[in-house]
């Protein structure tokens, strides 16, 4: 067999090398912009007073406290399962709804003025038209949660189709690619970037819906405990909770979405 | 056999093709030859059925197709070996025996250790060997290849138009080839169909050389220069 690799054809760059200290750049970005934060909060405690911003040190003794209380924890996992259902509920019927359009002009033009609908209402208002509806609890705030979320991974969804190379749907075309190795093989990982980039957008807002819904209409939950701890006008308590919500985005961030992400983009991640 | 019966085609609202017809025989290696913009690569279109005719009829009696394009088309998000497989496992085989086939081919190909690699690691004749890979290792009936080597560098096209010609040797199919490069069409194909503007087609005899050397000195000499 001849030897067909010439001179020129060398294999590109993997990047490995670099990695390390770009990452521990990175971390170190990371770190100060933490300290920056922390500074600028301690700075505004200082200067309202700690009715009005809990400092610090305030706000970690009264997060300590709230560790120790059982009903603390039980309200962040039922928040955190509020979310985790709005997020999939949301995203499979984004994504799915996404897929249809992104592939059927006529179904993208039918879905228009619902998208447009969803993404206009404000969430307060759907977080009420919720309440009337539904009550008050779980299946409220998952509603309202999956009706903000679905438009946004909706519009990823399509844009990722539609920014799709049509070379590469010639090429499934001419090795006749069933309609199941189209979805896998060509659509689902073509869209990943452009899915994955607008689920981390829908986490930061699931946190904030599920947190207002719940402030509106649950009696548990962590939204349900800013109300208690505002009745009772406890800023530190007030500030503890924006910590823990703050957590919850970042596991949710970071523990999960950022592996999947990982997973999924892999291919990118050492082509680079 | 590929038959094509006065078919005419638009695009955009454009007439490419106009009452064309020919016919290609089983195992017969034909070039489809002319400038850019001709319509080489709506008839290979028509052929995979990608497209279909305005008028006219497109008969194609073989199945099993494999396409080289022109520039490789692999899946970025796949590695080089399950860019080879694609075609395998759409044609039915299971993921496992067109993963071994696919490694088979990569051997073949001169790709050995590459397998794992994602196209964006690769070179661009590493890029265009999958791409011929996942073409022949469906064993295609027909063999559709438009101007594959065309944006490889001279040394590169050599080496891989020499091992494709070793491949082809070994397990003959039915090719048809699109070029503009009179020299390639000589080198490779039975027949060479000869597109010329204004939808004729003139179709030449390779065992003639002598008339085939002189139609492409003719067409050199009424090229204007730059």
């Amino acid at each position: 067999m001849k030897v067909l690799t010439s001179n020129r054809e060398k294999v590109r760059s993997t990047g490995k090398v670099q990695a390390a200290p770009r990452t521990n750049n990175k971390a170190l970005y990371g770190l100060t912009g933490i300290a920056f934060l922390l500074l600028v909060w301690q700075s505004l405690s200082m200067i309202f007073g700690q009715m009005v911003v809990s400092s610090p040190l305030t706000t970690l003794n009264a997060l300590i406290l709230l560790a120790s209380e059982k009903s603390t924890w039980s309200y962040i996992l039922i928040t955190f399962k509020r979310l985790i259902a709005g997020l999939l509920f949301g995203s499979v019927i984004g994504l799915g709804l996404g897929i249809a359009s992104g592939l059927n002009q006529k179904i993208k033009l039918m879905l228009e003025p619902l998208r447009w609908v969803a993404l206009t209402i404000p969430a307060i208002v759907i977080a009420i038209v919720a309440m009337l509806w539904l009550g008050m609890g779980n299946a409220q705030v998952i509603f309202v949660v999956t009706v903000i979320i679905a438009p946004v991974t909706y519009i990823n969804t399509v844009e990722g189709l539609l920014a799709l190379d049509e070379k590469l749907i010639e090429m499934g075309r001419a090795f006749n690619l069933s309609k199941k190795m189209f979805l896998t093989e060509i659509y689902l990982p073509g869209i990943g970037s452009s899915v994955m980039a607008g689920l981390t957008l829908t986490v930061g807002m699931g946190v904030r819906v599920v947190v207002l819904s719940e402030l509106m209409g649950a009696q548990d939950g962590i939204g349900s405990a800013f109300s208690t701890a505002w009745t009772h006008l406890d800023t530190p308590e007030i500030f503890a909770w924006i910590l823990i919500s703050l957590t919850l985005m970042g596991i949710l961030e970071f523990g999960i979405l950022l592996p999947i992400r990982s997973r999924i983009m892999r291919w990118k991640v050492q082509s680079e | 056999m590929i038959r094509f019966s006065n078919v005419s085609k638009s695009l955009g609202g454009l007439s490419v093709l106009s009452n064309l017809s020919f016919e290609i025989k089983t195992k017969e290696f034909i070039t489809i030859l002319g400038p850019s913009g001709i319509g080489k690569t709506t008839i290979l279109r028509l052929i995979t059925g990608s497209i279909k005719p305005d008028s006219g009829s497109v008969t194609v009696t073989e199945s099993k197709i494999g396409y080289i394009f022109q520039e490789p088309r692999l899946l970025p998000w796949r590695t080089a070996y399950e860019n080879i497989s694609l075609g395998l496992r759409a044609g039915g085989m299971d993921k496992k025996k067109a993963y071994n086939t696919a490694l088979k081919w990569m051997e073949r190909l001169g790709l050995k250790g590459f397998e794992n690699y994602y196209p964006a690691q690769l070179s661009g004749g590493m890029m265009q060997r999958v791409s011929i890979g996942r073409a022949l290792a469906v064993e295609p009936d027909i063999l559709l290849m438009d101007e594959p080597f065309s944006h490889l560098d001279m040394e590169l096209k050599i080496s891989l138009l020499s091992m494709l010609e070793d491949i082809l040797d070994e397990y003959r199919t039915t090719v048809v080839y699109v070029t503009h490069d009179m020299l390639e069409a000589l080198r490779l194909s039975d027949r060479i169909l000869k597109m010329l503007p204004g939808h004729n087609m003139e179709k030449l005899d390779i065992n003639d050389r002598e008339a085939v050397i002189h139609n492409f000195i003719s067409d050199f000499i009424r090229t204007p220069a730059g």
